[in-house]
C-alpha cells in the first residue's frame, strides 16, 4: 500500500510542477537591477529553472480536461468519487487550475458564498491598530524575491495586508500569527484576495485549528506527535536526533506552521499543498468508523513528509545501478530541485544537528544527508501505521503536555481530515440550514449562483428542450415548468 | 584528532519583531546585508569561529522569532543559552520599552548565570532615532550588562558587540578553570575594568 502510494506521488516526470500557467503581471518597476523572473515569479529563479523535465503539455491537457469535468459537477465528484480527486491531487493540479480547485477542495467556495460581502466589509474596515504594525512589518518579508511581492505598492504586498487585516478582524482573539504571511502570500500567488482570505480561514480554523493561536498549542503537540513517531518509526534517525541534542520544536514550526512554504522548492511546496488541501494532516482521527476499517495508512503518509517520499522514489529511479537510465536525463532537472530541496530540509531540519550539536564533530557531517534518506527510505518502503495506532499516539501525547492554567489544552479532534470531510460537514450544515457550530454564519442565499452544478435539475431539464432557446436567467415564466414536467416525462420515457 | 575549536559557546538573539535579530546575525556570521530578509518562524542559527586572545572560539548563535505567540517555542531554548543578547530598534520606542518583558523571560527561562549584552541596532538612522544612547546606557548600567548601538547594515559594532560577549562567557568559564590552577586570569584591562564596575553595580 505504501508503496502504491509512493509511486503515484512520485511518478517518473511529474515531480515538477507544470508550466501551463506563466503567473501573474510583474512588478518590476522597483529598486533594483532587473532579473527575469522564473516561471513561479521567482527572480533570480533559484526555485525553479525552466527545464525539460516537467510533464508533456499533452498530459497537462488531459489532466486539465479532468479537472474542468470533475469541477463542474463538484458536489457529485467529491461524495460520489473522492478517490479520484485523491489521486489527481496527489498526482499534482494543474497550474492553470489551482486556482480554481484550491478554494473548493478547502471548502472556502462555500464559505465565501455563504458570507457574501462579509471579505468586502472586512478589508475596507479599519484595521487593529496594533495588529496593523505586525502586519506591516512583515508585508515586504514574505517572499521578497518573488516579483509579485518585490514593490510595497504592488498587488503582491497590498493584498496581503488586507487578507491578514481581514482575518484580524474576523478572528479578533487569534489575531496575527506570523506564520500566517508565507501561508496567505502563497495563496495570493494563485488567488484574488477574497478567495485566499476564505482559504486561509479554512487553513487556519479547519484543517491547523490552534496553529496560529496565541499560544499555538497545536503546533507543539504535533511536535511531540512527530517525535513519538519518529521514535516508533524510525529508531535510529530519533536516536540520532536525540544524541546531538536536536529537538522537533528546532524544525518542525517553520516546516508546519508555513506548509514548508519556505522549505522546499516551490514547485514541491505546490505539490505538497495540492495534497494537503486534499487530505490534510494524518495524525487526527476520522471517528470509530474509520478506527473499524482497519485502513492502513502510513504513519507519515501526511503531506507534511510527502515529498521527502517523492525525493526517495527519485533517488531510487536515479539510482547507482541505473534501474531507470531512460528516465534519468528526463529527471534531471528534478533531480537539482529535491537535492536542493534535501538541502533545506538538511539545513532547517535533520542536518541541524550534524553542525549543532554539542557532542559532534566534524567526520560526522556526511550522516545528514544519510538520515534524510533514511527517512526517504522508510517512508517509501512500507511503513505502516494503523489510524487506531496513530490516535493512541495523539492522545499519549495529549495526556503528557504539561497542563497550563494560562493554556487552552490543544483540541486535535476539532481538526478535519481534508476535503472530504469538510465537504461532508458543509453538506451537513447546508441540509440542515443551519451554519456550522464552531463558525456561526448567516446563511443567505445569494442572488446569482456562481456554481452550474447546484443547479443541475434545473440545467438537465434545458439540455432536452431548452438550452438552444434559452438563457439562464431564473426560470420564473411558468413555460419553464411545462417544460420541466415534460422532461421529467421524456426522462422516465428513455 | 584535534578539535577545530578550544570553546563552543551558544548565544541567542531575543527583541521584538522587526528590530533585526536576523540582520545582525547574517552580517555577523557572513558579513552581508541585504534588502530582503524573510520575518523568523520559529527558530535558526548561524555560526562562525572567532579567535579570542588566543582561542578558537565556535559561536553558535541562535535567531528567534520576535512575536509574542512564538515565546512558547523560543523560551525552550533560553537554557542552553550561555550569551543572550537582548536586541532593540533605535527608531522604534517600544521595542526598547520591551526590553524589560524580554529581561523578564530571561530571568524566568534561562539558566542563572547566562550572560547578557542589550544592543540598539539601526544606529545608521540617525535622523530617525527614538531611543536616545543615554536611555539605553542606564538601562543596561541597571541591569549591569554591556550595551552596543550597532548598525547591521553598516556593519558598526557588530563584530565588537557578539566578541564582547564572547570573551566575557570566555572569561568567566575560563577565569574559573584559571583560578583552580592559581594562575591570574590574563585578560585586557579594558574589559577587566568595565565588567567589574558592571557587576558591582549589580550589588
Amino acid at each position: 500500500m505504501a508503496q502504491a502510494l509512493g509511486e503515484d506521488l512520485a511518478q517518473p516526470g511529474e515531480l515538477q510542477d507544470d508550466s501551463s500557467s506563466l503567473g501573474s503581471d510583474s512588478e518590476l518597476s522597483g529598486p533594483g537591477p532587473y532579473r527575469q523572473a522564473d516561471r513561479y515569479g521567482f527572480i533570480g529563479g533559484s526555485a525553479a529553472e525552466p527545464g525539460p523535465g516537467h510533464p508533456p503539455a499533452d498530459l497537462i491537457r488531459q489532466r486539465e480536461m479532468k479537472w474542468v469535468e470533475m469541477t463542474s459537477h463538484w458536489e457529485k465528484t467529491m461524495s460520489r468519487r473522492y478517490k479520484k480527486v485523491k489521486m489527481q491531487c496527489r498526482k499534482g493540479i494543474p497550474s492553470a487550475l489551482r486556482a480554481r480547485c484550491w478554494p473548493l477542495l478547502c471548502g472556502a467556495h462555500v464559505c465565501q458564498k455563504n458570507n457574501p460581502g462579509t471579505y468586502q466589509n472586512l478589508a475596507e474596515a479599519p484595521g487593529d491598530p496594533q495588529w496593523m504594525e505586525t502586519i506591516g512589518r512583515d508585508l515586504h518579508r514574505q517572499f521578497p524575491l518573488h516579483e509579485m511581492f518585490v514593490s510595497p505598492q504592488g498587488h503582491g504586498q497590498q493584498g496581503l495586508l488586507q487578507v491578514l487585516k481581514a482575518y484580524t478582524l474576523y478572528r479578533p482573539e487569534q489575531g496575527y500569527c506570523q506564520a500566517q504571511g508565507p501561508v496567505a502570500a502563497v495563496l495570493l500567488m494563485h488567488l484574488p484576495p477574497e478567495e485566499a482570505f476564505w482559504c486561509l480561514v479554512q487553513i487556519c480554523e479547519v484543517y491547523l485549528p490552534g496553529y496560529y493561536g496565541p499560544h499555538m498549542e497545536a503546533v507543539r503537540l504535533d511536535a511531540e506527535v512527530f517525535m513519538a513517531l519518529l521514535r516508533r518509526l524510525l529508531p535510529r534517525v530519533h536516536k540520532h536526533l536525540q544524541k546531538v541534542g536536536v529537538g522537533p520544536l528546532l524544525y518542525l514550526p517553520e516546516w508546519f506552521l508555513c506548509l514548508f512554504a519556505r522549505s522546499l522548492p516551490f514547485p514541491t511546496v505546490l505539490r505538497v499543498w495540492d495534497a494537503f488541501l486534499s487530505e490534510a494532516p494524518r495524525w487526527m482521527g476520522r471517528g470509530a468508523k474509520a478506527q473499524n476499517e482497519k485502513a492502513r495508512c502510513e504513519a507519515v503518509s501526511s503531506p507534511w513528509l510527502l515529498a521527502g517520499r517523492a525525493a526517495h522514489k527519485l533517488q531510487w529511479l536515479l539510482g547507482p545501478a541505473g534501474r531507470c537510465p531512460h528516465v534519468a536525463e528526463r529527471l534531471s532537472v528534478q533531480a537539482a530541485e529535491l537535492q536542493e530541496g534535501g538541502r533545506s530540509l538538511a539545513k532547517d531540519g535533520f542536518g541541524l544537528g550534524l553542525r549543532a550539536g554539542p557532542a559532534l564533530r566534524e567526520p560526522h557531517r556526511p550522516a545528514g544527508v544519510k538520515v534524510l534518506f533514511r527517512v526517504g527510505l522508510t517512508l517509501v518502503h512500507g511503513v505502516a501505521l494503523s489510524e487506531l495506532e496513530l490516535q493512541r499516539e495523539i492522545k499519549a501525547q495529549l495526556a503528557q503536555l504539561p497542563a497550563s492554567a494560562s493554556e487552552p489544552p490543544p483540541r486535535p479532534q476539532a481538526r478535519l481530515p481534508g476535503a472530504p470531510a469538510i465537504f461532508e460537514t458543509q453538506q451537513l450544515a447546508g441540509t440542515q440550514g443551519a451554519p456550522r457550530p464552531e463558525v456561526p454564519r448567516i446563511v443567505i442565499q445569494p442572488p446569482e449562483e456562481p456554481q452550474p452544478p447546484r443547479r443541475k435539475p434545473q440545467t438537465r431539464g434545458k439540455t432536452f428542450h431548452g438550452l438552444l432557446t434559452r438563457s439562464r436567467g431564473p426560470p420564473i415564466e411558468s413555460p419553464a415548468r411545462s417544460h420541466r414536467s415534460s422532461t421529467s416525462f421524456l426522462d422516465t420515457r428513455f | 584528532m584535534a578539535k577545530a575549536y578550544d570553546h563552543l559557546f551558544k548565544l541567542l538573539l531575543i527583541g521584538d519583531s522587526g528590530v533585526g535579530k536576523t540582520c545582525l546575525i547574517i552580517r555577523f556570521a557572513e558579513d552581508n546585508f541585504n534588502n530582503t530578509y524573510i520575518s523568523t518562524i520559529g527558530i535558526d542559527f548561524k555560526i562562525r569561529t572567532v579567535d579570542i586572545e588566543g582561542k578558537k572560539i565556535k559561536l553558535q548563535v541562535w535567531d528567534t522569532a520576535g512575536q509574542e505567540r512564538f515565546k512558547t517555542i523560543t523560551t525552550a531554548y533560553y537554557r542552553g543559552a550561555m550569551g543572550i543578547i537582548l536586541v532593540y530598534d533605535i527608531t522604534d520606542e517600544k521595542s526598547f520599552e520591551n526590553i524589560q518583558n524580554w529581561m523578564k523571560s530571561i530571568k524566568e527561562n534561562a539558566s542563572a548565570g547566562v550572560e547578557r549584552l542589550l544592543l540598539g541596532n539601526k544606529c545608521d538612522m540617525e535622523a530617525k532615532r527614538k531611543v536616545q544612547k543615554e536611555q539605553a546606557d542606564k538601562l543596561a548600567r541597571e541591569h549591569g550588562i554591556r550595551f552596543f548601538e550597532t548598525s547591521a547594515k553598516s556593519s558598526m559594532n557588530v563584530d565588537e558587540a557578539f566578541c564582547s560577549l564572547a570573551r566575557d562567557i570566555l572569561l568567566k568559564s575560563g577565569g574559573r578553570r584559571l583560578k583552580n590552577n592559581n594562575k591570574p586570569p590574563s585578560t585586557d584591562l579594558k574589559t577587566c575594568d568595565k565588567k567589574n564596575t558592571n557587576k558591582c553595580s549589580l550589588g
